[in-house]
């Protein structure tokens, strides 16, 4: 439990110093800087996360699997480079389809085997931020996805038609 | 400014002037939302790393910090307009805007809805 509050706290704060980077530099609270941070804003930062932590650690830390946290960052950075290539892909597919106008747009649906709401969560804004598709509702009870597809090549379609691989990847990386 | 960032940032306002035509160009609400998807993910991509590169080949303390809150004002961006993205169309959909007659399917509305309001 400690633990948790404590790697909350350095986490909380480490994104805290991220933020007022470069306060030491230009214009401070006027007190000494410590290498490019003014020390008042640390001082600030120490007392917040300190709250903020001791509030929020039951939440942010996966008490069960511990280590899982960390794969869960790794997977994440390299699930990134993934969705940027099928980004770019779809986006260049919008932009022909605006010039060509040959659109079949329609609401479809889906049934993707995530069970967390932190994988579907995932697996929706990545569908969204995509163009070309885009998340309407979610049923939560039955994990049903309605997505509004600008071409829709299938009435019925399969998770992978929608969404090249996002379902494995979210399942990867949350579940 | 260094080649490379321009090439970069005028890439990225080229996809922002498609993804405006697109937004006058389509039929309804949803395929419109399509469009404007575009400005908001690799327009700003785009344009915010081109900063990002501008800003290390400049150096100084002043510009690095410029690079990294540019680069964690994108990743703001992009969770947000996700979420806002999928609210709006969720809304649209549940106050009833029709879909273009073009459509071919619209599997939500077959679909009963058993929960008042939510």
């Amino acid at each position: 439990m400690v633990v948790a509050a404590i790697l909350t706290f350095i986490c909380l704060f480490l994104f805290y110093a991220l933020l007022s980077l470069g306060s030491g530099v230009g214009l401070g609270t006027g007190m000494p800087d410590i290498l490019w941070w003014d020390s008042g804003e640390l001082i600030v930062g120490l007392i917040l996360s300190t709250i903020a932590a001791t509030a929020s650690h039951k939440y942010m830390m996966n008490r069960e699997n511990p280590s899982k946290g960390i794969t869960t960052i790794f997977l994440f950075l390299a699930y990134l480079f993934v969705w940027f290539k099928e980004l770019v892909k779809a986006n260049l597919w919008v932009a022909k389809l605006i010039f060509t106008m040959k659109i079949k747009p329609g609401i479809v649906k889906i049934t993707p085997d995530l069970k967390t709401d932190i994988g579907r969560t995932m697996m929706a804004n990545s569908i969204t931020l995509t163009p070309g598709t885009f998340t309407v509702h979610i049923d939560e009870e039955t994990g049903d996805f309605y997505i509004h597809w600008i071409e829709v090549k299938k009435e019925e379609p399969g998770s992978e038609d929608v969404a090249n691989g996002f379902e494995k990847w979210a399942r990867r990386v949350m579940e | 400014m260094n080649f490379l960032s321009s090439i970069l940032i005028v890439l990225g306002l080229i996809f922002g002037l498609i993804g405006v035509i697109g937004v006058l160009r389509f039929p309804d609400f949803y395929t419109r939302m399509h469009a404007s998807t575009i400005c908001l993910t690799l327009t700003s991509i785009l344009i915010i790393f081109g900063v990002i590169i501008e800003a290390v080949v400049r150096g100084g303390m002043d510009n690095y910090v410029i690079a990294i809150h540019s680069f964690v004002a994108l990743a703001a961006l992009l969770v947000t307009n996700a979420t806002s993205n999928h609210a709006l169309a969720r809304a649209a959909h549940k106050s009833g805007v029709e879909l273009d007659p073009i459509s071919v399917c619209d599997k939500l509305a077959e679909r009963k809805f058993s929960e008042e309001g939510e």
